[in-house]
């Protein structure tokens, strides 16, 4: 994850100026943020690591077997999971361990001019892995989303 | 969401799918068992922010090799958005 952020260095004024100034460099300090943040403020989230959507279902199919690769199979293909779960439908008779991998890369802008604008964009490439009791390779789902947002309507 | 419910299992096809909802913002695939039909998946995702907070719709639609809808899955997210850049 990646986040600009911008400091404001003040300048270095003795005591007495500084207790004279004090109310006016509170106003300055206000000023210099605002204008800041008036110019541009982002957060930039890049996680990398995706493999290319096009190959994904390819992977899924050929790469792993269903029903004979193991979890050490997946862990070579895929690498670790982010994230460990459980899934079950209501038509199945038992839970089955999930691993899910979330590929995200994205930023949200913030810009202050006549009013506050925020937008964004990100892509999202999501994969969840289905194990069955013998832990194996039982299933999968994924999918890639690109979302735009931008300012609520107040 | 709710009408989603208007999209008829082995009935609607793709077509009724994008004149419900448009085209959608992403796709994927899913074998939900070894013995079962490879599927399409249609993403549509809606995000929103209002104040700190994100509100976000994703609507995932299952698609047969016959362009026929097979049902969805959907939920809404509603995220606090923290200010990182604060308190350095």
């Amino acid at each position: 994850m990646i986040i600009e952020n911008k400091y404001i260095r003040l300048p270095s004024i003795g005591s007495t100026t500084k207790k004279l100034c004090k109310s006016n460099f509170s106003v300055l300090l206000l000023l210099l943020v605002v204008a800041n943040m008036a110019a541009c403020s982002s957060v930039h989230i890049d996680y990398d690591g995706g493999q290319a959507l096009s190959q994904h279902t390819n992977i899924l199919e050929t790469s792993l077997h269903l029903g004979k690769s193991g979890m050490k199979d997946v862990l070579q293909v895929f690498g670790k999971p982010n994230g460990k779960g459980r899934f079950m439908l209501p038509t199945d008779t038992t839970g089955r361990k999930t691993w899910s991998y979330v590929y995200q890369k994205g930023f949200t802008d913030v810009e202050i001019t006549s009013g506050i604008n925020i937008y964004g964009e990100y892509t999202a490439n999501t994969l969840f892995i289905y194990f069955d009791s013998n832990d194996k390779y039982d299933g999968y789902i994924w999918f890639s989303v690109t979302d735009r947002t931008s300012t609520y309507p107040k | 969401m709710n009408k989603l419910s208007q999209l008829k299992q082995d009935r609607s096809t793709v077509q009724d799918v994008r004149k419900m909802l448009g085209e959608p913002s992403g796709y994927g695939k899913m074998r939900l068992k070894p013995d079962s039909e490879l599927l399409d998946v249609w993403c549509y995702q809606y995000g929103k922010f209002k104040g700190s907070d994100v509100y976000e719709n994703t609507v995932l639609i299952f698609i047969d090799n016959d362009d026929i809808y097979q049902g969805h899955l959907a939920f809404i997210a509603n995220a606090l958005v923290e200010d990182l850049t604060s308190g350095n």
